[in-house]
């Protein structure tokens, strides 16, 4: 690598021709998110024409953005969306009877909701009885309630909830959306991913795979100490080893081993971003302990999210950081709550897992809009697949890849809204239907990015997160 | 199977890794004992001995002087922490990272 030159007038070289020399400006900390971006501005083809630029810098977008980022709250395992958020009156009725319909076995006995469901907001849209916190935020829900995906395999659906495809490893939706459009705080990762799933996948969910590398999510792990987790890399990495002084004279060290060999290749955009890599590295050790620290929250917030309550305290803290790091610039940040697979003790589990998240979530939309960044934060709520009408037993219910519901908030969504509709039990998309593709040209519209144009060339050619699927749901957007 | 060059691949975390992560310290630690421990030679020959060892050839003299000023300044009190931070700073350049 270090012998594949660019050609061009590198910026290195332009700042030397300028006296001072990049290795001085870096080390210096003057390459302001500013000047980086006016650099860009004045070139045509951004830069093609400096040599190394951050591939994190501000990118234009396609047109003007409704949401300036994402906050994406993966409910793995396949939420039942017959007992959450797809009312269906006809699955009361005919609870007990066979059917044929939907992603269930042929033959199948219905299986009725044991939650009831109540009208909410000044839209009365039908919201089950285990969300009693969410459903006071109906008026800004469009529940998306015609969502069907490939597969009914766990592995499967969630990597193509996060990738598009899971038939070959592609670049994930928060990395494709900092390839779109870059971050906006050069201090932080631009795409964190908070308690992903280690299976299903695994880092593929927040891989950038052909992408640069720059564009991977971070992982974290609150859910089990943000401190002192030996499998959370990052929580180990970010702590200074030694006192700041004596590291930035180390650093200092290490930068002048790389500017010298920067002199040596005369031009070198990846030398360059080497040097670069470190000195972020040495602001993150800051940026992210502090944004991470919940501790100057008020007490007020923190019972909001339910962080003194056992059962809403592990997801209320991952929300509340959620908020933080959507506070301070970060592009696309994704939430996971586990354990979602109700074949089996759908009540109680079901139960569980509403209580756990209720709260967090609805504190997490009260809070957003009280800071005035509802207006352009997109909330998505979603799981892989949903769950059959037909029972499995008389109180679970088995995969469903035809039909499940996803819900979205925020950034000029409609609110109060069931988008779409499944079949008359709730087991297959039917009206409207959207895909796992068209929700994800649906996230990228909602970023100013056309899904059709943001391309990436890789092996020969152009790439898109929808490949050739996709078309945006404009009627969820105000 | 579609394969191609990856484009720049330089992440922060990357270079968090080379400054904090546990395992790099410990090499680092180790590789400067081991540098200390030979006793028969002196702190110049040791600086070439570092450079031969990690990017296989001979500091230049100005590496050398660079090295030991680095290690003097780094802890007065203590030069093996100055080796070391030398040791460890030597694993993070550019040029043991990358090949060329």
């Amino acid at each position: 690598m270090i012998n594949s030159l660019r050609s061009g007038l590198s910026r290195r070289a332009m700042l030397k021709s300028a006296s001072c020399g990049f290795g001085y400006l870096a080390l210096a900390g003057r390459v302001s998110d500013a000047a980086r971006q006016q650099a860009r501005a004045a070139s045509a083809t951004p830069g093609a024409s400096l040599g190394y630029t951050s591939p994190l810098i501000l990118k234009a977008t396609h047109f003007p953005a409704r949401a300036k980022r994402i906050i994406f709250l993966f409910m793995q395992g396949g939420p039942s969306h017959l007992d959450t958020f797809d009312y269906k009156p006809r699955l009361v009725r005919d609870h007990g009877s066979s059917s044929s319909g939907g992603g269930g076995k042929a033959g199948g006995k219905l299986l009725a909701s044991p939650f009831k469901f109540k009208k909410a907001g000044q839209s009365g849209i039908e919201i089950s009885e285990v969300f009693p916190h969410l459903s006071k935020h109906a008026d800004e829900l469009c529940l998306i309630n015609s969502m069907h995906t490939s597969s009914p395999a766990h592995p499967q659906a969630t990597i193509e909830m996060h990738t598009g495809t899971s038939l070959f490893v592609r670049p994930s939706v928060g990395a494709w959306s900092l390839y779109g459009l870059g971050t906006v705080n050069q201090n932080l990762p631009g795409f964190i991913t908070i308690n992903p799933p280690e299976r299903l996948g695994g880092p593929q969910n927040y891989g950038s795979a052909f992408l640069p590398a720059s564009f991977q999510g971070t992982r974290i792990t609150p859910s089990r100490g943000v401190k002192g987790d030996e499998r959370d890399l990052l929580s180990q990495i970010i702590k200074p080893a030694a006192p700041l002084a004596a590291q930035r004279k180390q650093l200092d060290l290490i930068q002048q081993m790389n500017q010298q060999l920067l002199d040596d290749a005369k031009v070198n955009a990846e030398l360059e971003g080497v040097v670069e890599s470190y000195e972020l590295a040495f602001r993150m050790q800051d940026a992210v302990p502090q944004v991470l620290d919940l501790a100057d929250e008020s007490a007020a917030t923190k019972e909001m999210y339910g962080l003194n309550n056992g059962a809403t305290s592990n997801f209320g803290t991952q929300c509340l950081m959620a908020r933080r790091l959507a506070e301070q610039g970060v592009r696309y940040i994704e939430v996971c709550h586990q354990g979602w697979d109700q074949h089996n003790s759908l009540k109680e589990r079901l139960t569980a897992n509403c209580t756990a998240i209720d709260r967090p979530i609805a504190a997490l939309l009260t809070d957003l809009k009280q800071r005035g960044m509802l207006d352009d934060t997109l909330v998505v709520w979603s799981g892989e697949f949903g769950r059959t009408p037909q029972g499995q037993g008389d109180n679970g219910r088995n995969h469903n890849a035809a039909g499940f519901t996803s819900w979205l908030a925020g950034a000029g969504t409609k609110g109060g809204l069931r988008y779409g509709e499944t079949d008359e039990h709730g087991g297959k998309a039917a009206v409207n239907k959207v895909h796992t593709h068209d929700l994800h040209a649906t996230m990228l519209h909602y970023m100013g990015l056309d899904h059709e144009k943001l391309t990436y060339n890789y092996g020969g050619r152009n790439f898109r997160l929808t490949e050739v699927h996709g078309h945006v749901v404009r009627d969820v957007m105000a | 199977m579609v394969t191609g060059e990856r484009d720049v691949t330089t992440v922060a975390t990357q270079a968090l890794y080379m400054l904090n992560s546990a395992f790099v310290i410990d090499q680092s630690k180790r590789f400067a004992t081991r540098l200390l421990a030979i006793k028969s030679i002196d702190d110049a020959t040791r600086v070439d001995l570092a450079y031969r060892q990690t990017v296989g050839r001979f500091a230049t003299s100005q590496e050398r002087e660079r090295a030991l000023a680095f290690i003097s300044d780094y802890n007065k009190s203590d030069p093996a922490a100055g080796w070391h931070a030398l040791c460890q700073a030597t694993f993070a350049s550019a040029e043991f990272r990358y090949l060329n």
